[in-house]
């Protein structure tokens, strides 16, 4: 992370650049609802380039703005491990639902 | 942010090394303190205090269970009187509707029956009445004895008090990294507290679904009267937010301070294994606590708003449809739960083991065996130990393909635990045994700790559980663990850190007096409740498994036995009671700084430290547990004593500090 | 002793004591909503109710989102100023960021109400009927004794009074003769809260559980909202607080205007009960059945010929068919008379406005983004203290104050990285 007052004066084109892909990818997504991708309606596949735009949209934030492109090891080894539970926790309670023989998931 | 020179704490740390505590009033220096010290005792007295109401709840549940049908006797009702009576002047007074708790009602007068059933009359053959406790009571005990325990109990002594007290001090740092923090950390929690009492004087009674408050009979239940807000599980689960909150903070706190305060040369391989054990409680706080956040809040909004998360539609209840919209997911709610409560459990089992792992070196003069072993094993549990947790939701119908990867994954946590308690029996193996007060805890916990561990082994598979789920056999595996397990231990850390915190011992003989009775009496209780447990008693029966005759009539006199052992559990405590206050003023005067001749950091302050802790920035030389230094002078070597000047080929050779 | 690192940064660690505590209560914050969102996917993957899509208003969540990436511009460039000493623009740039805050909360203030205004009635053969209520109230007439429990009645169920406010006069209750606290009430008395507490005290010296009270004064007339009632029956209504009021039910119908018509639960879409229920003074219904049936066939048409791979059963199915085939607006745009309906209680199933107890949906966008909004609340508090309190700080140490907007910098980008995830999945689909 940029610490010294000049470095952080070169990065100032860099967050503005950033603040203005972000409102445009926000447009973007917006725009997207309103074009067919294939499956009628609000398909899978609206769902995931949705998804697939907000995770771009935030791993900008964090990578930027929150300067997680140079942060220290310990920080990335916190978020790490979050990011894990997390994962797990979504997909196991999804699994949860699984039922093995249909591979159909319960009401 | 802390500490900047504005504020009251920082300015008066230039001048009060010494015994002179002029400038804090009373207030800031014993009730919104930011000292860690003063922190650690004040959750360890809350915790005390609530370890001692919710045995009291359990003694109450155990009469209910041995003498069904039976008058209550006055010494278990007496506890609460003096709330009947001054619920009574503020009724009359008017500013109560209700009485703020009744005897009469919680515990009615009923026709008394003898052990065999039979009516017992008076001379001229009327029946005799007397308070007998009602199922409603005992489920309210029952749900109020695993909350208080658990969330209030056990956790405030072994992580909040020993972890603030202790582990500033091991690592040499003057306080935790957030001092205020800290403070509010504890008030948000005694907030939570209070309203988890409160929560017993309202009309509708505290919460009586359960420690787990499953949806939807927590949603339900007890929604009479005019307000929905002060009923007992709407309480319930305010004060859960409030605990939960309060657990976060402190968790934040901890890590921050382990990661950035270690005292020079306190190199993460030199950090006692209490911090490790500290270090990986704090992120199980950190990250399974939050779903539970979740959960409350979702359970919140179903009592206050009437929303559906956790009801599933076509609820009814007597027949008649719920008006509500449904939809929602009784299953959703023990996920969230028991994402939480999974990693609890090792919340409330790792002060234990950190507790006895400091004390077992000191007591057998020899180094932990296996430091880095148990350190790994303890990151590993912690790790795995988030990914188990529908193991408590076999019943729920859940896919097979699922339960097998949760019964794997149970049976995998195994080995880690089974490391730690490995490590720590070798560590017994081959030294010079000093069975002082603490040692007597300790050495206890291993085999207790052991036999819950082992007998939780069989849960873990999907077809065993189906059929001990929900029995006594349930209760028994567990209590094992926290009650003779880490119970113990936090009596073990009680004795140990007594002389610090207090610059007085606590008593060999009334330790002793306290030590025996216990271990024999928690046997007492927990061991038959295996066999009942086997023999299909349901945990939830008010009385015993008297009216399913059928099925307990083999194995049910084995309540009188352990509801003997409870009341004998109990006329233990008294001698701890007397102990601990005693101490205080007729416990022997410590003589030096570390009575116990350790190692450990905290031995190098004063007795009684100071604010900022350390007369002197303490420095680490070593790792932990040097007792028995071959060359050595004395059988111990402080982390804080610098090398003497010896040969250094005449160092041990496996010491933890030897890799760093 | 000081507390080491609070503003330089530990040399082996790299980091200061508050960028690792921030960065903690990140990771929990994570795990927070993490439950959130799992919550989310697992009630969505198995509602047994149409989730509802493209439910809300896409333009104030688009403004929001806008809203909050540009705060998040403002609040790294207040950071960055402080690191280069330039206060004036940290003031401007804080500001600016405390504005959008403001700015976000009303929009979302505005959504919410709208929410609330808005009603639905589920029928018993689940039909949805969505509108506004023109008059849902139990009315209950010639009230002429009120019952009222020792433990629990207040009088707030006076409150429920239809017209003016005189004061209740009632008899005194013959089963307090002998109580010592009803020794100075007179023979007829005003039924106020004084009284009531006398009447209270001596049914407990008498040990009853409920006393009866009967009016001298006029009977009166209730109109008694849905929420404060437990249970009626033709002569009696019984309040949440446990009173009771003896009388004659007179209406107990809900008159709605129903904006919206959704048959994607109904049973049997030709025959329901819902093209029964004429308003005497509305149109003719037989017309909006016509009308219903017309759009629901030519939408199925046209939704046919448009996805060859679809049968009928299959399209009825279909999320986007739903959305559109079974859901009939009946506004005209800019009309404001809604066609009527009158609902016997009988028929209703659940009746509620769009709160969290609508359905599972809208609990969870509720507790979401009220959760949500509480952070920003949060962040707006912490970050005005900074902007308004702690001017003396820059003057003693810049770096400290720097640290400390650092701090509350990363909490608002996390603010605005959750909503980034919540904008597509409650707004968009």
């Amino acid at each position: 992370m940029a610490s010294n007052p000049e470095e952080i004066r070169k990065h100032q084109k860099l967050y503005l650049f950033i603040g203005c892909v972000l409102l445009i990818f926000t447009g973007v997504t917006v725009l997207m609802t309103t074009i067919d991708l294939g499956t009628p309606g609000v398909g899978p596949s609206d769902i995931a380039a949705g998804l697939a735009i907000a995770t771009f949209k935030s791993s900008l934030v964090a990578l930027i703005f929150m300067h997680l492109n140079s942060e220290k090891k310990l920080i990335y080894k916190f978020l790490l491990f979050t990011m894990i539970f997390f994962a797990g926790m979504m997909t196991l309670f999804v699994l949860a639902k699984l039922d093995p023989i249909t591979f159909s998931f319960y009401h | 942010m802390d500490a900047n020179p504005t504020h009251p704490e920082a300015h008066d740390d230039q001048d009060h090394h010494g015994h002179d505590h002029h400038n804090p009033t009373f207030l800031e220096k014993y009730v919104f303190s930011t000292d860690h010290k003063v922190i650690g005792i004040q959750y360890g007295i809350s915790g005390l205090v609530f370890l001692l109401f919710g045995f009291y709840l359990m003694l109450v549940m155990r009469f209910s269970i041995a003498n069904p049908g039976e008058e209550m006797p006055l010494v278990l009702r007496m506890p609460l009187m003096p709330v009947e009576w001054l619920g009574g002047i503020l009724q009359n007074l008017g500013i109560f509707d209700h009485k703020l708790w009744s005897w009469d009602r919680w515990a009615p007068m009923t026709a008394l029956i003898d052990s065999s059933g039979n009516p017992i009359t008076d001379a001229t053959g009327a029946p005799v009445f007397g308070h007998v406790i009602s199922p409603d009571l005992y489920n309210m005990f029952g749900a109020m004895h695993g909350t208080i325990m658990v969330f209030m109990g056990v956790v405030p002594l072994g992580f909040a008090a020993f972890g603030n007290f202790v582990t500033p001090l091991q690592i040499g740092a003057p306080d935790m990294a957030f001092p205020r923090l800290n403070m509010w950390s504890f008030w948000v929690f005694a907030i939570g507290g209070v309203i988890m009492m409160m929560s017993f004087f309202i009309p509708t009674g505290a919460a009586q679904a359960g420690w787990t408050n499953y949806s939807p009979l927590a949603t339900t239940l007890q929604v009479d009267g005019k307000s929905i807000f002060w009923t007992g599980p709407t309480q319930w689960l305010l004060a859960m937010v409030f605990v939960i909150s309060s657990s976060l903070l402190g968790a934040v706190n901890f890590i921050a301070t382990i990661i950035n305060l270690r005292a020079k040369g306190m190199t993460w391989m030199r950090l006692p294994f209490f911090v490790w054990a500290m270090l990986v409680t704090g992120f199980l706080l950190l990250l399974a606590f939050p779903p539970l956040e979740v959960a409350a809040l979702m359970q919140l909004s179903d009592r206050l708003m009437g929303s559906s998360f956790f009801l599933p539609t076509g609820l009814t209840e007597g027949g008649v449809p719920l008006d509500i919209s449904g939809g929602g997911s009784p299953i959703l709610y023990q996920h969230l739960f028991w994402f939480l409560a999974h990693p609890e459990v090792y919340v409330l089992l790792l002060p234990g083991i950190a507790i006895v792992s400091e004390i077992l070196p000191n007591n057998t003069r020899k180094p932990l065996w296996g430091y880095k072993s148990m350190v790994y094993g303890v990151m590993t549990l912690g790790f795995l130990s988030f990914i188990v947790w529908a193991h408590h939701m076999y019943l729920t119908g859940m896919g097979t393909m699922i339960s097998t990867f949760f019964q794997t994954t149970t049976v995998l946590i195994s080995v880690p635990s089974v490391i730690l308690l490995t490590c720590l029996m070798i560590s017994l193996w081959g030294g010079s045994i000093r069975f002082t007060v603490p040692m007597l805890f300790a050495t206890a916990f291993l085999p207790m700790f052991g036999f819950g561990g082992l007998t939780g082994l069989p849960l873990a598979f999907n077809l065993i559980d189906l059929f001990l789920h929900d029995t006594y056999y349930v209760i028994a595996h567990f209590h094992y663990i926290v009650a003779p397990g880490t119970i113990f231990a936090l009596f073990a850390g009680i004795y140990y850190w007594y002389p610090k915190a207090t610059g007085r011992m606590m008593s060999n003989v009334l330790g002793h007096l306290h030590f025996w009775p216990s271990l024999i009496c928690m046997n007492v209780i927990f061991l038959p409740m295996f066999v009942q447990g086997m023999a299909g008693f349901h945990r939830r029966w008010y009385d015993g498994g008297k009216f399913f005759e059928q099925i307990s009539a083999d194995y049910i006199h084995y309540n009188d036995y352990i509801s003997i052992g409870a009341y004998g559990l109990a006329i233990a405590q008294v001698f701890f009671i007397v102990n601990f206050f005693g101490s205080l003023i007729f416990g022997r005067k410590a003589t030096t700084d570390n009575p116990w001749q350790a190692t450990t950091l905290e031995w190098a302050a004063p007795n009684k430290p100071p604010h900022g802790n350390f007369l002197s920035e303490p420095v680490v030389y070593r790792g932990p547990y040097e007792y028995s230094v071959p060359g050595a002078e004395r059988d111990y070597t402080p982390q804080f004593e610098p090398d003497p000047p010896v040969d250094p080929a005449s160092l041990p050779a496996k010491t933890p500090s030897s890799s760093h | 002793m000081e507390i080491p690192y609070t503003v330089t940064a530990r040399s082996d660690t790299g980091l200061w004591n508050a960028k690792i505590g921030i960065w903690l209560f990140l990771a929990s914050e994570v795990m927070l909503f993490g439950g959130l969102f799992s919550s989310y996917v697992y009630l969505r993957m198995g509602a047994d109710f149409p989730w509802p899509v493209h439910e809300l208003k896409v333009l104030p969540g688009f403004l929001n989102t806008m809203n909050l990436i540009i705060s998040s511009v403002t609040v790294v460039f207040a950071w960055a100023s402080l690191k280069m000493r330039m206060y004036t623009r940290y003031k401007i740039c804080m500001s600016i960021t405390l504005a959008c805050a403001v700015i976000f909360m009303c929009i979302k203030a505005y959504e919410y109400s709208g929410k609330f205004a808005h009603y639905g009635v589920t029928l018993n053969d689940g039909t949805v009927l969505e509108g506004h209520p023109v008059d849902d109230l139990i009315s209950f007439d010639d009230v002429t004794a009120i019952t009222v429990t020792t433990a629990t009645s207040d009088l707030k169920f006076l409150n429920e009074r239809d017209g003016d406010d005189a004061p209740v006069m009632v008899k005194k209750p013959l089963e307090l003769d002998g109580a010592d606290a009803a020794s100075d009430l007179p023979a007829e008395f005003e039924l106020d809260s004084g009284n009531l507490r006398s009447i209270k005290k001596a049914a407990r010296q008498k040990e009853l559980a409920a006393v009866r009270l009967e009016l001298t004064s006029a009977p009166l007339a209730f109109n008694v909202h849905e929420r404060r009632q437990k249970g009626y029956n033709d002569t009696q209504l019984t309040f949440r607080d446990g009173t009771t009021l003896e009388g004659k039910m007179t209406n107990d119908s809900i008159v709605f205007g129903v904006d919206r018509i959704d048959m994607r639960m109904t049973k049997d879409i030709e025959n329901s009960p819902f093209f029964g229920l004429l308003s005497p003074e509305g149109e003719s219904w037989e017309e909006w059945k016509g009308k219903f049936l017309k759009h629901y066939g030519s939408t199925m048409d046209e939704f046919l010929r448009e996805h060859e791979e679809f049968d009928k059963a299959k399209a009825l199915e279909n999320v986007e068919f739903q959305r559109v085939g079974l859901r009939l607006a009946t506004v005209e745009p800019g009309s404001h008379h809604y066609p009527e309906v009158v609902i016997p209680r009988s028929e209703k199933r659940f009746y509620s406005n769009f709160t969290p107890r609508y359905n599972p949906y809208y609990a969870i966008y509720f507790l979401m983004t009220g959760l949500h909004g509480l952070h920003v609340i949060g962040g707006a508090l912490v970050m005005g203290y900074m902007l308004f309190f702690n001017g003396w700080l820059y003057k003693k140490n810049p770096e400290h104050l720097a640290n400390r907007v650092e701090v509350a910098g990363l909490f608002w980008h996390f603010v605005d990285l959750i909503w980034i995830f919540l904008f597509p999945l409650y707004y968009l689909f």
